[in-house]
C-alpha cells in the first residue's frame, strides 16, 4: 500500500457518476475534439508553403491571408474552450456530493483533486485523440485532387499572363495578378502536415488546460466530508473592468491617429502588433469582468423595482450570482467583440479593393461564417450554463410550482435572466469592436488611379460604419441566445416535477 | 375563485384515493375529510404514503383513482393550470426545506404569491412585511434565506404559505429539518395564525409531538388509513394556550 489514491482508482471513481456526469464527460470530449481539430487545421494552414496546393479555397492560395485564417481558427477555439470550461459545471451538485462522499470515506483533499482533475484530463484527452483521428482520417478521405477552377495569385513581374486576369495596382507600381486556372486542385491542404512536435503539443494542449482549469476551479471550493462549500465572491469589481475596458477601447480607437501624429512607421515592426494585441486583451478582460459588474448592477437596479414575478426572480438571480453571468456570457461577448471588429475590417477592405474582384468579398464572407459558427458555439455554452442552473435549482423550482407558481413565470424568468445583461453587454462589445477596427485601420482610404498617360489621380474615400452588419451581429446574437436558452426550458418541465419534492 | 362558506363544513374531501409509483403502490383507497378550521395531522411511518396523500390533496399529484374535492368541487380532474391557480389562491403549501427562492429577500419571497396573483409590488411588500412581523421575523425582511437559520427560514416559509390567507394549508414535515425548540416555535405560530384565520391545516409528520398540535390525527400505514383519532399525548386546546 502506498497510502495514496492511485490514478487508476481515481479514474474509476471519476467514472462512477450518474447520468449528468456522463453528459459532462461527453460534452467535454466533444468540445475538446472540436478545439483540437481547429488547432490542428490552424497549424496546417500556417505550414502551407508557396509551392503547396493548389487549393479550391481561394484564401488558402494567398500566403498573406494565411495569418488571418489562423487567427480566425484560433479565435474559433475561444468559444470552444469556453464551452469545455462551462461543461465542467454540468452535474456539479451531484459530483460535489460524490466528492464529499469520497472525503467521508477517508479520501484526502488531494485525492478529491486527483479524481476531479483526472476526469477532466482523461475526457479532454479522449476528445483530443478523437480530434486528431478526425484530422488524420480527413486527410485521407479528402486527400485526392479533384478537377476544379482556382485562382492563381502571382506578383506582377512585367510579364502579362496569357489568360484573362485582374490586376490590382498598388503603390510603387508592383501589382498582383489573379488568374483563373482550371486543373486538379485539393479541397483542403491535405498535402501539408505540421511538424510532429507541433501535432503532439496541440493534442496535449487542451487536456492539460482542462486539468489545470479543473484544479484551479477547486481552489475556491472546500470539499469536506459533510458537503461542499464554494467560496464565491458576491461583489464583482466595478472600477477595474471599467478602467481596463475604457483604456483598451480608447487606445485602439485612437491607435492610427496617434501613430500618425507621432509619425511612427508600422511596417515590419512587431511592437505595434504586440501593442494592439495587448490592448485587445485589456478590452477583452474589461469586457468579461465588466459583464459580472453589469449583471450585478442591472440585477440590483431592477429587482427592487420589479413588478412582475419573472423579472423579480431573474433580477435577484443576477444580483446574487453575477459571476455566473460573466461565465455564461464571457465567450459570447468576446465573439461579438471580434465579430464587430471583423465587420469594421470588412468595411475598410471593401472600400479599398476593386468591387469587381470577388476574392476579398468571398474571403470576408468566410470570416463571417466563422463568426456565425463561433456565436453558435458560444451560445451553446450558454445553454449548458442555463440547463445546469435549472437542474441545480430543481427542488426550489418544484416547490415554487407546487405552491402555484405557473411554469410560464419560471420560463420567463430564465429568459429574462439571459436577456437582461446580454443586451447592454453585446452593445458595448459591438461598439468596442467597431471603434477598434476604425481606430486601427482609419476612417478614410486614399484611392489612386492611373490614367492612360500613367499619371496618378488620388481621391479620398470615407469608410462607412457598417451599421447593417453590426445590427445583424447584435440582433443575431440576441436571437441565437434566445433560441438556445429556450432549449434549456425543456429541463424546466422535468425540474418542476413534484417528484423532486420527494427527494430530500 | 372558489369561496368557502359556513354551509360547506367539509372543505376538503378525499374518496378512495389510489396512487402508485410504477409498480409500487403508495395509496390504496384512502378516504378522509377535513372541516373548515381543522388542524389535522397525517401521521405514519416512512414510506406509508402520507406525503403522497398530501400531494394528491393539494392537487400537486393526480391520483390514479378516486376523487379529491375542495369546497364541493372536484379538483383531481382539473387541468394543471386550474390546479396551479387553486394552489396559488386557495391553498398554501409548506415543505420541510428548500422552498424559498435563495436569491430573493425574505419580504420578496413572502410577497411572491401576491405578485403572482397580480397584486402591485408596493402592496405585496407591505403585506409581506406584516406577515413577517406576525411570525416575529420582521427584522429579516431584507435578508436572503442563506443568511438565515433553519428556524428563521421556515418561519418565512410559513408566512409565505399564509400570505394569501388560503383556505387550506398543506404542510409536509414542516419542522423535520429543525431542532426541537425552533420546531416548536414554528408550530405554535403556524397553528395560532391558522386558527385565527380559520384556515384548515393538513400537517404531515412522523413525529407524535408534532401531531399533538393537531385537533385530529389520521394514521396511515402501507397506503391505507389505519385510524382517525384525537392526538393522545397532548390536546390541541393545551397548545392553543401557548398563544
Amino acid at each position: 500500500m502506498t497510502g495514496r489514491l492511485t490514478w487508476p482508482t481515481a479514474l474509476w471513481l471519476a467514472a462512477k457518476g450518474g447520468r449528468s456526469d456522463v453528459v459532462r464527460i461527453a460534452l467535454t470530449v466533444c468540445g475538446s475534439a472540436i478545439g483540437t481539430l481547429a488547432l490542428l487545421v490552424a497549424a496546417t494552414v500556417i505550414s502551407i508553403r508557396p509551392d503547396d496546393g493548389p487549393y479550391s479555397i481561394q484564401v488558402l492560395e494567398e500566403q498573406g491571408l494565411h495569418v488571418g485564417v489562423v487567427i480566425a481558427l484560433v479565435l474559433l477555439c475561444i468559444p470552444v474552450l469556453a464551452f469545455v470550461g462551462q461543461c465542467s459545471r454540468v452535474g456539479a451538485p451531484a459530483r460535489d456530493r460524490r466528492l464529499a462522499a469520497i472525503r467521508l470515506a477517508g479520501g484526502t483533499p488531494r485525492d478529491v483533486a486527483r479524481v476531479a482533475c483526472g476526469e477532466a484530463a482523461v475526457a479532454a484527452g479522449i476528445g483530443a485523440v478523437g480530434g486528431l483521428a478526425v484530422y488524420l482520417v480527413g486527410r485521407i478521405v479528402l486527400g485526392s485532387p479533384v478537377l476544379g477552377t482556382y485562382t492563381r495569385i502571382t506578383p506582377l513581374t512585367g510579364v502579362q499572363p496569357s489568360t484573362p486576369s485582374t490586376e490590382l495596382p498598388v503603390e510603387g507600381g508592383v501589382g498582383i495578378s489573379y488568374e483563373q486556372v482550371t486543373g486538379p486542385v485539393l479541397r483542403l491542404p491535405t498535402d501539408v502536415l505540421p511538424p510532429l512536435w507541433v501535432v503532439v503539443v496541440l493534442v496535449l494542449l487542451i487536456p492539460v488546460a482542462a486539468a489545470a482549469f479543473s484544479r484551479l476551479a477547486l481552489r475556491g471550493v472546500t470539499i469536506s466530508p459533510f458537503g461542499v462549500i464554494r467560496h464565491r465572491r458576491i461583489r464583482p469589481p466595478r472600477l477595474l473592468p471599467a478602467i481596463l475596458f475604457l483604456v483598451g477601447v480608447v487606445a485602439l480607437a485612437s491607435f492610427a491617429t496617434v501613430t500618425k501624429a507621432f509619425d511612427i512607421d508600422l511596417s515590419g515592426v512587431a511592437a505595434p502588433a504586440l501593442a494592439v494585441l495587448a490592448l485587445f486583451l485589456l478590452t477583452s478582460v474589461g469586457l468579461v469582468l465588466g459583464t459580472a459588474a453589469l449583471a450585478a448592477g442591472i440585477g440590483g437596479l431592477v429587482a427592487p423595482r420589479a413588478r412582475r414575478p419573472a423579472v423579480l426572480i431573474a433580477a435577484r438571480r443576477l444580483a446574487a450570482d453575477p459571476f455566473g453571468a460573466s461565465r455564461a456570457f464571457g465567450a459570447l461577448m468576446l465573439t461579438v467583440l471580434i465579430g464587430a471588429g471583423a465587420q469594421g475590417v470588412r468595411a475598410n477592405i471593401l472600400v479599398s479593393t476593386d468591387p469587381s474582384n470577388t476574392f476579398y468579398r468571398d474571403t470576408l464572407d468566410l470570416v463571417n461564417l466563422v463568426i456565425v459558427v463561433a456565436v453558435v458555439v458560444a451560445a451553446l455554452g450558454l445553454l449548458v450554463v442555463a440547463a445546469e442552473g435549472i437542474v441545480a435549482r430543481r427542488r426550489s423550482l418544484a416547490a415554487l410550482t407546487a405552491a402555484g407558481t405557473p411554469v410560464g413565470v419560471l420560463r420567463r424568468a430564465v429568459l429574462t435572466e439571459a436577456l437582461l445583461p446580454l443586451l447592454p453587454t453585446s452593445l458595448l462589445a459591438t461598439t468596442a469592436g467597431a471603434l477598434a477596427a476604425r481606430g486601427l485601420l482609419g476612417t478614410t482610404f486614399t484611392e489612386t488611379t492611373f490614367d492612360s498617360a500613367g499619371q496618378p489621380t488620388s481621391r479620398i474615400l470615407s469608410v462607412p460604419v457598417p451599421w447593417a452588419e453590426l445590427g445583424v451581429l447584435v440582433a443575431g446574437t440576441l436571437v441565437v441566445t434566445l433560441l438556445i436558452t429556450s432549449v434549456s426550458l425543456l429541463f424546466l418541465r422535468s425540474s418542476t416535477d413534484p417528484s423532486e419534492l420527494r427527494a430530500a | 375563485m372558489t369561496s368557502v362558506t359556513h354551509e360547506d363544513p367539509e372543505v376538503l374531501t378525499a374518496r378512495s384515493i389510489v396512487k402508485s409509483y410504477g409498480n409500487s403502490p403508495a395509496l390504496r383507497g384512502v378516504s378522509l375529510s377535513a372541516a373548515r378550521g381543522d388542524v389535522l395531522a397525517i401521521t405514519g411511518p416512512s414510506g406509508s404514503g402520507k406525503s403522497t396523500l398530501l400531494l394528491c390533496l393539494a392537487g400537486i399529484l393526480r391520483p390514479d383513482a378516486g376523487e379529491v374535492s375542495f369546497a364541493g368541487r372536484r379538483i383531481d380532474t382539473e387541468s394543471e393550470s386550474v390546479r396551479s391557480a387553486l394552489r396559488r389562491r386557495e391553498f398554501g403549501v409548506l415543505f420541510q426545506f428548500g422552498q424559498l427562492v435563495p436569491e430573493m429577500t425574505a419580504a420578496e419571497n413572502v410577497g411572491l404569491p401576491l405578485l403572482l396573483s397580480g397584486v402591485r409590488r408596493r402592496e405585496a411588500m407591505t403585506a409581506a412585511r406584516l406577515w413577517l412581523d406576525r411570525f416575529g421575523v420582521a427584522d429579516l425582511a431584507d435578508q436572503r434565506p442563506p443568511e438565515m437559520s433553519g428556524g428563521q427560514a421556515q418561519r418565512v416559509a410559513v408566512a409565505r404559505a399564509l400570505v394569501t390567507e388560503p383556505e387550506v394549508l398543506f404542510a409536509d414535515e414542516p419542522t423535520g429539518a429543525l431542532d426541537t425548540f425552533a420546531g416548536e416555535q414554528v408550530l405554535v405560530q403556524l397553528t395560532r395564525v391558522a386558527r385565527e384565520a380559520g384556515t384548515t391545516v393538513l400537517l404531515v409528520t412522523h413525529d407524535a409531538q408534532v401531531a399533538a398540535y393537531a385537533d385530529r390525527e389520521v394514521v396511515i400505514r402501507d397506503g391505507v388509513v389505519e385510524g382517525d383519532v384525537v392526538p393522545a399525548s397532548s390536546s390541541a386546546g393545551q397548545h392553543r394556550m401557548h398563544t
